[in-house]
């Protein structure tokens, strides 16, 4: 057959590449093009995002679904912007000092403002009071009571110690007082006498000394014991007036501060808390002398801190209801944490180090978080979903939290928690917590799908144009001629895989935007034209193609065996594709199928070797099938055939190698010749139809390049799969060459099309008399395989015979 | 506190103390003729051997006055306690002198050697500073009859 005969097979240029006209507009560069915000296309996802940041009930917290780089983030803060906008800010929060249990600090909410402001109050209460307090101390009025109440004790001790001095007197006994103690020593004329003299005194003298001594110790004695009652009565005495002291010092000052929080009756309870706690420990706060080694006394500067106010959350400059994106969510940034102070080698703590986290910071409004990253933080999407459960926040220790540690610590009074959560992340992660957490899906009720691509309508083609105009205003990039922007769209249509529709993945248009600014600036212009979109994906994938040139050298040297030209039986170029991320590549590779009389198994060597995935031993199968639906309806399959990958090294997957590895068997077992300047891609299923498959341009351009690099002569060209034609974007220079009649692109629906422009030959449909035509391809193989049949029933005629003998 | 006497001119202060003296009292009172001038400045530690005494019988006892237990008060424990008054007295009296930058010469003196006494006030311009206790002392009524000026502190 001649390729003129395949014409009808074959695709014209508008097929193999659909043109983006943006003329109509009437606009010249992008700076033409009117705003349009980053929604278009995202209308199910909006809706559901709003959705969930209006619906007021519990676990209806967001997930965005969405690849990197679809704008997830932005769309979900810039929702939730416009939502936080019509609400009302939140109101503040303080922790402070718990002075009936420190290591408990409680919490105090105030409206919006008020917490900063109570922060600065209490702030200046302190200064007052440490000056009021040490100078009501020093006050003449205080040294004058005080002194009035020592004397007091000392005349109460001095006349307990006098009477019984006095006693001690009559009976001529002198008290004698020693650095630690009393002795009772008989005395004369007022001087203690010693043993000689003691000895001269007549003996009921001596006697009566001696029983004087002993009444006088046990009275010594009650003396003793009522010295520390006398001491607690004076330190009682001089506490009371120290209250009274203090409670005149700090009285006016509170009593105005009460009066200002009147309506928040938390804050005034607090407020005598501390007053309570200042007239209790008024002796902390005078004035004292410095201690030789300062960690001795508590200072009264620490003592006043204790009143201070730890302001956790303020929204005083906030109009509108919190929006927080917490980029890096460790358990700290989201929960919040205790920090310590090193002193002398120890570590100390107070409410005033309680640090708040981002699920506080957004209380009252909205949370924002990667969820990739909150499951790659230990601890974190635990600590979370405790809290989202138990509507509070509890800011402790992960260590604490989790048992691990038992040193005594603070623990803050939990915060009351209303907060909308919005996590975004890739949708398998979406997927896998749904399966396996069971507790996700109480939480997050609401999910939001980001679509991947919009449809290539001209109404679409005109507003996204307008959205790469607003992203090139938004970067500050040079503007973008008219054909650059066409270019960019059809590049965006590519990147979809479908020329009827286009990529939403910001993330790639913006780095497509971008480059190709900077070709347009290396060359000092002013504008960006289409040669510098060219460029930019052309140098983007000339970086990322080492693999690509390692693999088309290496067929150019033999080294990996690809015919272009010729034809072979039982082998047929297949197209593969190679993913490495941002950017992917086709290249050929050689299938190869041998046949032989057998038990009617055809072998995927792939799958032998465990070289090939389920979805390839699929296809595979499905040709033993379509064999046997084909040819063998009323007879056994009587074949044993083997394909292979040739020189294929690595893991094999996906059905879109099938269509040719069912010519390649075909054309073993009819021993028909297939042309290997033409490469062939498509799925089949078990009734000869070709199916869609993946990456076609790609796989076409793969074989192009290495044909135009052995040169094109008119007889190359790729087969593809019909259906697939609506994905076609290929390269200008692959539309140019067919154009130029340098190279081929059919398109076929049924193995029966492809069978003939691989072989040349008419693959042949069954007659009325079901019989297919006698120079068919279909005919060699069904006549190929009734004699495989016969040889079969002959073999196992003969072998039962040789059993009776 | 009382003043007996008191003249401008002052090249000497004497310094009497006993067990119970009030140290810082006597201390606030001699600073005042301290600050005029650089006078010499003398303690003098009375001893008092009524500890020995006391000691010297055997049903002697010394009771706490934290805690009310008694213990036998031997001969030692009289050393002790004298040694110990001494030492916190003339201490006391060292650092409050250090503080006024003023030297201080500290003597024990037993309550019999009159005569030394004698001699710190004969020579020159002094005064005494002593507490009412000792005012009893024969050596304190004879300097009190030798025109000697005196200022006595109460306890």
């Amino acid at each position: 057959m001649n390729i003129s005969a395949f014409r009808e097979f074959e695709l014209s240029t508008n097929e193999l590449r659909k043109s983006c006209d943006l003329q109509a507009a009437g606009f010249e560069t992008s700076a033409d093009f009117p705003a349009e915000a980053q929604r278009l296309g995202q209308q199910r996802a909006i809706d559901a995002i709003r959705f969930g940041l209006q619906i007021h009930d519990d676990g209806h917290n967001v997930f965005v679904l969405g690849p990197t780089g679809s704008n997830r983030h932005g769309l979900a803060e810039e929702l939730a912007k416009e939502r936080a906008a019509s609400e009302s800010p939140p109101g503040d929060w303080c922790y402070v000092n718990n002075f009936t249990d420190p290591e408990r600090p409680q919490y105090l909410d105030f409206p919006p403002g008020r917490g900063r402001e109570f922060h600065k109050d209490m702030l200046d209460l302190i200064e007052d009071l440490r000056a009021a307090i040490p100078a009501a101390f020093e006050s003449d009025d205080y040294r004058a009571q005080l002194k009035a109440v020592e004397d007091k004790t000392q005349k109460e001790v001095e006349a307990h110690a006098q009477s019984l001095e006095d006693r001690a007197k009559i009976e001529n006994i002198a008290v004698l007082q020693t650095p630690t103690g009393y002795v009772l020593a008989p005395i004369r004329d007022g001087k203690v006498i010693d043993e000689k003299e003691f000895a001269k005194r007549p003996t009921e003298e001596r006697k009566a000394t001696q029983e004087a001594i002993e009444r006088l110790s046990e009275e010594l004695q009650t003396h003793i014991e009522q010295i520390p009652k006398l001491q607690k009565r004076h330190r009682e005495r001089v506490k009371a007036l120290n209250r009274e002291v203090t409670e005149h010092a700090v009285g006016v000052s509170l009593s105005d501060l009460m009066e200002k929080y009147l309506e928040l009756p938390a804050v005034v309870a607090y407020l005598e808390e501390v007053r309570s706690d200042i007239i209790e420990n008024a002796d902390e706060f005078q004035a004292q002398e410095k201690p030789t080694l300062p960690f001795l006394r508590r200072d009264a500067a620490a003592s006043f801190s204790q009143y201070e106010v730890n302001l956790v959350v303020s929204h005083d400059q906030d109009a509108a209801a919190p929006v927080i994106f917490e980029p890096n969510p460790h358990y700290s940034n989201i929960i919040g944490k205790i920090e310590h102070r090193a002193e002398m080698g120890a570590l100390f703590t107070d409410f005033r180090m309680i640090r708040p986290g981002a699920l506080l910071a957004a209380n009252g409004g909205y949370l924002i978080l990667d969820m990739h990253r909150v499951l790659t933080r230990p601890f974190v999407w635990e600590a979370m979903k405790q809290a989202l459960f138990a509507k509070q926040v509890r800011i402790e220790s992960p260590g604490e939290a989790y048992g691990f540690v038992s040193t005594s610590t603070l623990q803050p009074e939990p915060i009351p928690l209303d907060v909308k959560v919005i996590l975004v992340g890739e949708r398998w992660l979406y997927h896998l917590l749904a399966i396996y957490d069971s507790e996700f899906n109480d939480l997050f009720k609401v999910a939001a799908d980001l679509d991947d691509d919009l449809e290539r309508t001209g109404e679409n083609v005109q507003a996204y144009a307008s959205l790469i105009a607003s992203r090139i205003r938004d970067k500050e990039l040079l503007p973008f001629g008219l054909q650059a922007m066409q270019k960019i769209v059809e590049q965006r249509a590519r990147r979809a895989d479908d020329s009827e529709r286009l990529s939403m993945h910001m993330g790639s248009l913006e780095d497509l935007l971008t480059q190709s600014d900077f070709w347009a600036r290396q060359r000092d212009a002013d504008i960006v034209d289409v040669s510098d979109v060219a460029k930019a994906i052309k140098e983007m994938a000339r970086r990322l193609g080492r693999m690509r040139s390692r693999i088309i050298d290496a067929i150019q040297r033999d080294t990996l065996l690809i015919d272009t030209e010729g034809a072979r039986v039982g082998q047929v170029n297949g197209l593969s594709v190679t993913d490495l991320g941002e950017f992917r590549f086709g290249h050929p590779v050689r299938i190869t199928a041998t046949t032989r009389i057998g038990s009617g198994r055809v072998v995927d060597i792939e799958r032998e070797v465990e070289l090939g995935g389920p979805i390839h031993s699929k296809g595979v199968m499905i040709l033993a099938a379509a064999l046997s639906s084909r040819y063998a309806r009323e007879l056994p399959l009587s074949l044993h055939a083997n394909i292979v990958f040739e020189q294929s090294y690595g893991g094999v997957e996906g059905d879109s190698a099938s269509v040719a590895e069912l010519c390649a068997l075909l054309s073993s077992i009819a021993e028909v010749p297939i042309r290997q300047n033409v490469a062939i891609t498509g799925s089949t299923d078990q009734l000869g139809r070709i199916q869609v498959i993946g990456g076609i341009n790609e796989k076409i351009e793969g074989f192009f390049d290495l044909c135009k690099e052995r040169g094109l002569d008119g007889t190359h060209g790729v087969i593809m799969p019909r259906d697939n034609v609506k994905h076609l974007m290929l390269r200008e220079d692959v539309v140019e060459a067919v154009e130029q009649e340098q190279f081929n692109v059919f398109a076929v629906k049924s193995v029966d099309e492809a069978l003939t422009l691989l072989t040349g030959m008419e693959a042949g449909q069954r007659d009325d008399s079901g019989e297919f035509p006698g120079d068919s391809v279909n005919h060699r193989v069904e006549q190929q395989l009734i004699r495989y049949a016969g040889l079969r029933r002959t073999f196992a005629e003969g072998s039962k015979g040789d059993d009776k003998k | 506190m009382t003043k007996s006497e008191q003249e401008p001119r002052v090249d000497r202060v004497v310094i009497a103390l006993t067990e119970l003296a009030p140290v810082r009292q006597i201390w606030a009172e001699a600073l005042q003729f301290l600050e005029e001038t650089r006078v010499d400045l003398h303690a003098l530690f009375v001893e008092d051997e009524r500890w020995h005494r006391a000691a010297s019988l055997p049903f002697t006892r010394e009771f706490s006055r934290v805690s009310g237990v008694h213990a036998d008060f031997t001969l030692q424990r009289a050393i002790e306690v004298h040694k110990e008054v001494i030492n916190r007295a003339q201490q006391q009296l060292q650092q409050l002198a250090a503080e006024a930058e003023h030297e201080l010469a500290f003597e024990v003196l037993p309550e019999s050697d009159q005569e030394r006494i004698r001699d710190l006030v004969e020579d020159g311009q002094c005064i005494v500073i002593a507490p009412m206790v000792l005012a009893d002392q024969p050596i304190f009524k004879e300097l009190r009859e030798l025109g000697c000026r005196m200022v006595l502190i109460k306890e």
